[in-house]
């Protein structure tokens, strides 16, 4: 469902004139933060299964440090690399504040510098910087410090392989299918994968287990050392919903804390505010986004010396990813481009030059966007209109950008039909449908999703959109969409989704509570004849406003499945799944 | 009784949200509203020719009903109702009405007088008689509103409490973006108010402006917040102070609410008066100033969006008036038959007994009562009033066809066609755009003319009395065809436009309905007159209706009588003086052969021109030109006029002759002229110039010799 | 005061209440509850009886059946009108009966053969005047309204048997007497209500402040999450604005929509509905049945220029069929839906369960009716595609013949022989006499009466 704004290219041109700045430097930014997403959560699986081999594989104590500061000296390259000319200004300047002994700073100031440090000083390093993160943690810089500390134990030779084991599971992985941001190729693995067979820890992206205080502090670790603002929840949340994330849109990320570019490169901040503030939204629409963003960042992407790209860049975009996370949740079809993104990168062969590397990312992601977005949306209208009958009565819910194009193509082709649009507070999305339609000349009916029941009587047919399609054969869209398809149901009107490919993925999920996002609830407060009833809902304890984001449509409410391979029955999902794995 | 049932009918309203201010509102004196029925306009003619506007049907119930209406939904428990044009129609209608039953919450008086030519004369009248007891709002009959105007009301109450006189007037606006098809062109208007205190700083109309223009004194008037609003729809509401009234008789010159408005606006420092506004977000109100809003508000009202004056709701309380309401907006009096194969696609109002044939194809209509509508009829955004009478196969498309009408078959009639009350056309026929058919004869304007000016209502009817019965045209209304096209053959396309115009009401502004109406009625005027300037002054009108009353009179030697009676007409309705009378009349004259010619005549033609002219028109001038002054102003504008053409001096001498000759002007009044009034030396140059001299001589020696002759 | 003067103020009562339902509902649906209405509209009958001039039962009850045609053509969506017109006719003819002699159910008795015999009301009858009666029926209407003040804490009353403690209840929109419930189960159970907001009124957010006043967990959700949120609810309780004769509602729209997601979860479904909100109507989409309000509501004004192309609806109502619903709860009780006709047939006299004078409004040939050719489904609407066998079978739906809801076609004349029980009188009068306990006892024992 509402794939709003912007789609593709044509679409985004449109799109503009509501998106509050143009689509230029938002496309580059979108590029970047998908890298990210997948990113982090494999390292983070790293750094699980490391632990694991920690007790076995006890040697090579210098060793770690060696690659500790390795890691360390990684971890701060992005930002030398980044902005290039100040690289050397901000270590130094951090170091007293970071590291209270002595010792240690001036070996650490180096440490940045393009060779790797003595063994010899930085021994000591665990001393001093363990007491590091507490004091030095509100500073700016506290991050690298702090994660320095956090790794010290973990890194290890072994921990090096595993990285480097790792990554041939991501590629595997990302070869397997383009899976979802909240449980990555981990999942898709022992599915893809079948004969690695060892249980592997099946991880929740961390914006559905705000409940789980270790996983909060594991999530605010994380930021930290990616030098990210921690976003903090708004009003007092509906009990079911407490292990969701619920933000206030009037407190942006980037409101109280100004992040400096060397940590998040500029278009994906603002690619962030927008996706935020609501002014991207939409699947497709933030998916386009964020690869711009992407290639943007690419674009602006030097390889520090004597790293390796494939690797490097992979490592540079995990903070954004993990910033546009906070911003918001990321959809499946963004999980999937930054997979993808990633595969690319991590493929890219280590002798191969710079240059050519970031040419051949750069189409990878426009070929992306062609065909997984634009092409599969016209290939989608090729089969939806046989669908559309002339004197049909097509139902909508909402904004969604597939449907609003096969619905202009089919009028193109001179079908005779209207249009149903159906629409539901707070968003109102369906009103910018509405406008599109009209503007094209399609005669079009108005009622909010409450007369429904009302309008049905009259529809020959429901069209809908989809967030995604969840291996067990649910369709996640936006909410009201299911309430729509059992009124549809009731009625024998037939239902039909229509949805990309490559918003498919691995989740399996029964109802809209377990993974699910909340919105702004102030969204819900209207004044009506001067009176405005929730003014004050936060004073009353005993009063909560839900403004659910999405919702989850059982399969047997749904005909038919329009997807770029074909009509498909809910149930096939998973087929497709594979299928898309085999031939990749 | 009305303030008692008024209270009732209120505290009833429980919590609805208007109880509290009203229940004050009863301490203090009853609700006023003044509605004027009358739009001293003629936008609906010629339909307004049989049936004052105030009562044409709008969704199958009179105008002054969704009026009235709204006046006491909205509290108002005494209205005033004046009327002028066919006054005892309308007072018949409201006697019917269940507004003067002696149960109705409102009670209405009717005040008719045929001397109300505006807005202005009507306020005057109720100052004169002190109809006014306090706060009063003010309507046309043809305002359709559900706007609750009691949160203004409160306002302006506040406002007035604050300090007594300054605020005079609250308008109530609608926001509504432009380009919404509500929205008359024509009273589009720029608002620029005082965010904080909502007190307007600057009213202007936008139509046909270029580029708008605000006075910056309005940004010194010491507010830090301004908002300069585009998005207002004027709902032609206002609420008065009673001191509004007083105002209009102080200065005669307020002709309607927007001089009265400017008026305020422009002389605030001196007079002190304030003028507020009120913006409602919800609610509904239009003022239905011409066919074009006519359609959006009849559309709109079918749309529901004047709930709940709906068309099924039947407020007005007549008997059958009931329809019932389903699916698509379609709405169905009793008794209503329809063919098989008919579709009502939506939006479509269906009166009483109306029966429809099969296969036809409705939608976005409105149909009257006792209508019957043939097989494969398509209506489209067609407006049938009761009684037509439609053959089959007949096409309609956003028209208005009024009572009676008789569409024979395979007429098709295409956009913005209006048939007048009675008219038959067909069969077989096509009108063609804003085509309008009439039984009334346009030529019937110029005696209408006369005693009449910018008002349809104004219109008299015994002016069918000097009607000459025409042969109907069956090229142009069919064979079996009664009406006339209302379009003179012989006039240019634009001409035609322009009465599909004035009444569909696309571009022109409504100061210049007076003319273009009397453009559209008296045949060819020069088209140069039609791009006049808004605020053209009465003397050029004036002007201008005399030169087309002469030339008319030319065309069909009408009789000078009858021309000294029309000026004379004329000469009331802008009030002139009898001495610009003359000098107008003169300058008419003089002019005359460059307006048949162009103005690169020769003296010699010019005089050739003029001279018979001069003979017809001899008796007009000597039944204005009596008294000495009088030759003298005639001689003065002669001169003027001269003085403007220097190449046709020559001919000057000859007018005179003429004029002498023909006792228009007596030889001594001429001899004054040229002894004294030479003021300029421009003029003393003319009075050199030979031909005059020699003219004088003579006509001394004429004098010497009539002399001796004793 | 002189009775001319009483006739004029009479009838100025009746005009202004009249305009008052006429405008009525210009907002959020009915501007205020129907209880008030209800109180309102028996009040004024009361006056009528009181000071209209009529000499014997049959004038009265034409005075009444006349305004009550007006009053239920002001606002057809105010059906509790047209019923309280009802009651008190049942009233006059209860009071009449009584006072001649014979008891209500004598003549109901025999109902079956004079139906036939005499249809309608045998004008012989009524005729009769009695000094007393005037008192009686003005006592008895006093009881009525009685009755109906005390409607809604009756049902608030039995809250606690359908509440347990930490339960999730949705309700949708504002009803005063499910307000009135769940406050009264608050006072002894913690529980979480989930009210969906009804857009475009949101009434729902009235209820869920009003709600959270009265310190129950309170959380508000868009109409659009009802189904989402569903799975979570173990009840759902709403109110209504009528009972439809076949046990259907006709409630603030959104309602079908939850009554089927609560089906979809197997949720029970309760309806708080005082008896006054019975109406012997059947569901059927013609004239009255749905009440559309300004599209203002749902798209404003400064959409601009492509409202002029666009179709906005904002119906008020839903219908939600029979079959979506659990229980109805009412001032006398809990009943299933099954039973809601039998109620109807105590409640009013067959007789008037048609208050319209069928030679006013006729309305013409509809079933010759096309609407733009649109799917139909098996649901109640008027819609005919044009070769479908539906423009025949909603034809009785449509065209009203002065017959229909005659005695002649009365839902099965057992029904009369068991009302012959004296039930209905028992409680109608007794009800108020009576307990409520040994009021539901009784009815219980009814509902165990075979019907066949």
């Amino acid at each position: 469902m509402a794939d709003a704004k912007e789609k593709e290219e044509p679409n985004q041109a449109e799109s503009i004139n509501h998106t509050a700045d143009g689509g230029e430097p938002k496309k580059d930014d979108i590029l970047r933060a998908k890298l990210e997403g997948r990113e982090l959560t494999k390292e983070e699986k790293q750094r699980l299964r490391k632990e694991k081999k920690q007790q076995k594989k006890q040697k090579g104590g210098k060793e770690d440090k060696t690659v500790t500061e390795h890691h360390q000296g990684k971890g701060k390259k992005p930002v030398a690399s980044s902005e290039s000319q100040t690289a050397t200004q901000p270590p130094p300047q951090k170091v007293p504040v970071t590291v209270p002994s002595p010792t240690p700073s001036p070996v650490q100031v180096p440490a940045p510098g393009p060779t790797a440090p003595s063994p010899g000083p930085t021994a000591p390093s665990p001393g001093p910087t363990a007491p590091s993160p507490g004091p030095t943690a509100p500073s700016p810089e506290a991050p690298v410090a702090s994660a320095a500390a956090s790794e010290k134990p973990a890194k290890t030779k072994a921990e090096l392989k595993a990285e480097r084991r790792a990554r041939q599971e991501a590629e595997r992985a990302s070869k397997t299918k383009k899976g979802e941001p909240g449980q990555p190729s981990s999942s898709s693995k022992n599915k893809a994968v079948p004969n690695e067979l060892q249980p592997v820890v099946k991880r929740l992206s961390e914006h559905v287990q705000v409940d789980d205080p270790a996983a909060i502090k594991k999530l605010a670790k994380k930021l930290e050392r990616q030098q990210i603002p921690l976003r903090s929840d708004y009003g007092y949340k509906v009990s079911l919903f407490s292990h969701l994330h619920q933000y206030s849109r009037k407190a942006p990320l980037t409101q109280q804390i100004s992040i400096p570019s060397t940590v998040i490169h500029p278009s994906v901040v603002r690619l962030g505010l927008q996706y935020s503030q609501g002014i991207v939204a939409g699947s497709n629409a933030r998916s386009v986004a964020l690869l711009h963003a992407f290639k943007q960042v690419i674009q602006d992407y030097t390889t520090p010396p004597n790293e390796e790209l494939s690797r490097d860049l992979v490592n540079k975009l995990k903070p954004y990813i993990s910033f546009l996370n906070q911003c918001r949740p990321l959809s499946a079809s963004m999980g999937n481009a930054i997979k993808y993104i990633k595969k690319e990168i991590s493929n890219i062969p280590s002798q191969c030059k710079e240059e050519e590397a970031k040419t051949k990312l750069l189409e990878c992601i426009d070929a992306y966007i062609n065909e997984k977005i634009t092409l599969a949306a016209k290939v989608i209208s090729e089969y939806a209109i046989e669908k559309i009958s002339d004197g049909d009565i097509i139902l909508i819910y909402g904004c969604s950008s597939l449907v609003n194009h096969i619905l202009c193509e089919a009028f193109e082709k001179k079908r005779k039909f209207r249009v149903v649009v159906v629409d539901s507070r707070p968003r109102l999305e369906g009103r910018e449908a509405l406008r599109r339609l009209v503007k094209r000349g399609i005669s079009c009916t108005y009622v909010l999703i409450s007369a429904v029941s009302y309008i049905l009587q009259e529809v020959s047919k429901v069209f809908l959109g989809a967030h995604a399609l969840l291996a067990n054969g649910y369709v996640m869209s936006r909410v009201g969409t299911s309430q729509i398809a059992l009124v549809a149901k009731a009625y024998n009107v037939p239902v039909l989704v229509c949805c990309e490919t490559y918003k498919f993925c691995e989740r399996v999920q029964t109802d809209s509570f377990v993974s699910n996002e909340l919105d702004d609830p102030d969204d819900l407060i209207v004044t009506r004849k001067g009176t405005t009833q929730l003014q004050d809902w936060q004073s009353v304890k005993s009063l909560g406003l839900l403004n659910l984001v999405y919702d989850v449509t059982p399969p047997d409410f749904v005909d038919l499945v329009i997807t770029d391979l074909g009509m498909i029955p809910c149930t096939s999902v998973p087929v497709v799944l594979r299928v898309k794995n085999v031939d990749q | 009784m009305a303030g008692r049932t008024a209270k009732q009918s209120r505290s009833g309203a429980g919590n609805s949200v208007r109880k509290g201010p009203t229940e004050q509102e009863d301490e203090e004196l009853p609700l006023q509203a003044v509605l004027i029925a009358d739009s001293f306009n003629r936008r609906f003619f010629p339909i307004t020719k049989d049936q004052p506007r105030a009562l044409l049907p709008l969704a199958n119930v009179s105008m002054i009903d969704y009026t009235l209406e709204f006046l006491t939904s909205t509290g108002v428990q005494e209205t005033f109702i004046f009327c002028c044009w066919m006054s005892n129609k309308i007072k018949d209608h409201l006697l019917k009405s269940k507004w003067c039953r002696p149960t109705s919450p409102n009670t209405v008086h009717i005040i008719t007088s045929d001397l109300y030519r505006s807005l202005g004369d009507v306020l005057r009248d109720v100052d004169a008689k002190a109809l006014i007891r306090s706060d009063f709002v003010l309507v046309y009959g043809d305002v359709v509103s559900n706007i609750d105007v009691t949160q203004a009301l409160q306002e302006h109450r506040q406002r007035r409490k604050f300090d007594k006189n300054i605020s005079v007037m609250t308008m109530i606006f609608k926001e509504s973006s432009p380009g919404h098809k509500s929205r008359c062109g024509e009273d589009d208007v720029m608002v620029v108010m005082d965010s904080k205190s909502k007190r307007v700083l600057h009213y202007q109309k936008t139509q046909g402006l270029r580029k708008l223009q605000f006075p910056m004194n309005i940004f010194h008037s010491g507010s830090e917040e301004y908002e300069i609003r585009h998005d207002l729809l004027d709902c032609h509401i206002s609420i008065c102070s009673p001191q509004v009234a007083q105002l209009f008789t102080d200065n005669f010159d307020y002709q309607t609410r927007n001089d009265f408005v400017r008026g305020i606006l422009v002389n605030e420092e001196i007079l002190g008066n304030q003028i507020h506004m009120h913006v409602t977000k919800d609610g509904y109100g239009a003022r239905v100033s011409n066919m074009l809003m006519y359609d959006a508000v009849s559309s709109d009202m079918i749309r529901r969006w004047v709930y709940p004056l709906t068309p099924e709701a039947n407020f007005s309380d007549q008997e059958g008036q009931r329809c019932t309401h389903s699916r698509h907006n379609v709405y169905r009096g009793p008794g209503v038959s329809l063919g098989h194969g008919s579709q009502m696609e939506e939006n479509v109002l269906i009166g009483r007994d109306t029966s429809i044939g099969a296969n036809c194809f409705i939608s976005n209509s409105v149909i009257g009562a006792n209508c019957s509508i043939g097989n494969n009829v398509v209506l489209d955004r067609a407006y049938i009033w009761s009684n037509v009478n439609i053959a089959s196969n007949v096409e309609v498309h956003q028209s208005v066809i009024c009572d009676g009408v008789a569409v024979k078959e395979g007429v098709t009639l295409k956009d913005q066609c209006v048939l007048a009350f009675n008219v038959v056309v067909g069969p077989n026929l096509t009108l063609s755009e804003g085509t309008v058919v009439s039984m009334h004869h346009p030529d019937e304007e110029e005696e209408d003319d006369d005693d009449e000016f910018l008002s349809d209502d104004a219109e008299t009817g015994h002016s069918k009395g000097v009607t000459k019965q025409k042969a109907f045209n069956p090229a142009e209304v069919g064979t079996e065809g009664k009406g006339y096209i209302w379009r003179n053959p012989s006039l240019d396309d634009t001409e035609e436009d322009e009465l599909a115009q004035c009444l569909w009401g696309l571009v022109l502004n409504a100061d210049l309905e007076s003319d273009s109406e009397s453009e559209a009625s008296e045949g060819s005027q020069e088209p140069g007159s039609r791009g006049m300037s808004p605020e053209l002054d009465d003397v050029k009108v004036f002007q201008a209706e005399v030169q087309g009353t002469l030339q008319r009179g030319l065309e069909e030697n009408i009789g000078c009588d009858n021309l000294v009676l029309e000026i004379n007409s004329l000469k009331y309705a802008y009030n002139i003086t009898l001495k610009e009378v003359m000098q107008i009349l003169m300058r008419v004259v003089l002019e005359y052969p460059f307006y048949q010619q162009g103005a690169q005549l020769t003296a010699a033609q010019y005089t050739a021109l003029l001279l018979p002219l001069l003979k017809i028109w001899a008796p007009v001038f000597k039944n204005y030109v009596k008294r000495a002054q009088d030759h003298l102003d005639c001689l003065t504008s002669m001169e003027e006029f001269f003085l403007e053409h220097e190449g046709h001096w020559a001919a000057l001498v000859k007018v005179l002759m003429n004029t002498y000759q023909l006792e228009i002007l007596e030889e001594d009044a001429i001899m004054r002229w040229f002894s004294q009034g030479a003021t300029s030396d421009k003029s003393r140059q003319l009075r050199k110039n030979q031909g005059l001299l020699k003219f004088i001589q003579w006509l001394e020696e004429a004098e010497e010799s009539s002399e001796g002759d004793e | 005061m002189p009775g001319a003067d009483k006739e004029t103020d009479l009838s100025e009562r009746i005009e202004a209440f009249l305009a008052e339902l006429k405008r009525g509902g210009s907002g959020a649906g009915p501007l205020r509850g129907a209880g008030e209405t209800a109180r309102e509209t028996t009040a004024l009958l009361r006056r009528i009886t009181a000071q209209a001039r009529w000499s014997s039962a049959g004038d009265l009850m034409e005075i009444i059946r006349k305004e009550g045609r007006r009053m239920t053509a002001a606002q057809p969506s105010e059906t509790t009108v047209g019923n309280m017109v009802r009651r008190v006719l049942k009233i006059i003819r209860e009071e009449y009966a009584r006072s001649r002699g014979s008891s209500e159910e004598a003549d109901q008795q025999d109902s079956l053969h004079k139906l036939l015999t005499s249809g309608g009301l045998s004008d012989d009858n009524f005729r009769q005047h009695f000094p007393s009666l005037k008192a009686n029926v003005i006592e008895a209407i006093n009881e009525l309204l009685t009755e109906l003040e005390g409607t809604t804490d009756n049902i608030a009353m039995q809250a606690l048997e359908h509440i347990h403690s930490n339960e999730v209840i949705m309700t949708i929109g504002r009803s005063r007497t499910v307000e009135a419930f769940l406050k009264d189960a608050a006072r002894k159970r913690k529980f979480h209500v989930i009210v969906a907001e009804c857009a475009p009124f949101c009434q729902g957010h009235e209820m869920a402040t009003s709600l959270s006043k009265a310190d129950i967990e309170t959380t508000v959700i868009a109409d659009a999450a009802i189904f989402a949120v569903m799975s979570r609810v173990n009840k759902v309780i709403i109110g209504t604005q009528t009972v439809l004769a076949n046990g259907g509602l006709r409630a603030v729209n959104g309602t079908h929509t939850l009554a089927l997601a609560a089906k979809h979860h197997s949720t029970p479904l309760i309806v708080c509905a005082p008896m006054f909100k019975l109406s012997p109507q059947f569901p059927n989409e013609e004239d009255t049945f749905h009440k559309f309000v300004s599209p203002h509501e749902v798209l404003p004004f400064t959409e601009g220029e492509i409202l002029s192309k666009v179709n906005v609806h904002c119906p008020v109502f839903d219908y939600v069929p029979p079959e979506l619903i659990t229980l109805f709860i009412s001032n006398i009780g809990g009943n299933a839906p099954s039973y809601i006709y039998r109620l109807i047939s105590e409640l009013y006299h067959p007789e008037d369960h048609d208050l319209r004078d069928p030679t006013t409004d006729r309305h013409g040939g509809f079933g010759l009716l096309r609407f733009r050719p649109g799917p139909v489904h098996p649901s109640l609407d008027d819609l005919v595609v044009p070769g479908s066998p539906r423009s025949t079978i909603s034809m009785p739906n449509l065209v009203r013949t002065p017959d229909r809801h005659s005695p002649l076609q009365l839902r099965t004349p057992e029904l009369k022989r068991s009302a012959s029980l004296s039930l209905p009188v028992a409680w109608i009068t007794g009800a108020r006499h009576c307990t409520r306990r040994m009021l539901l006892l009784f009815l219980v024992i009814l509902n165990l009466t075979p019907m066949f």
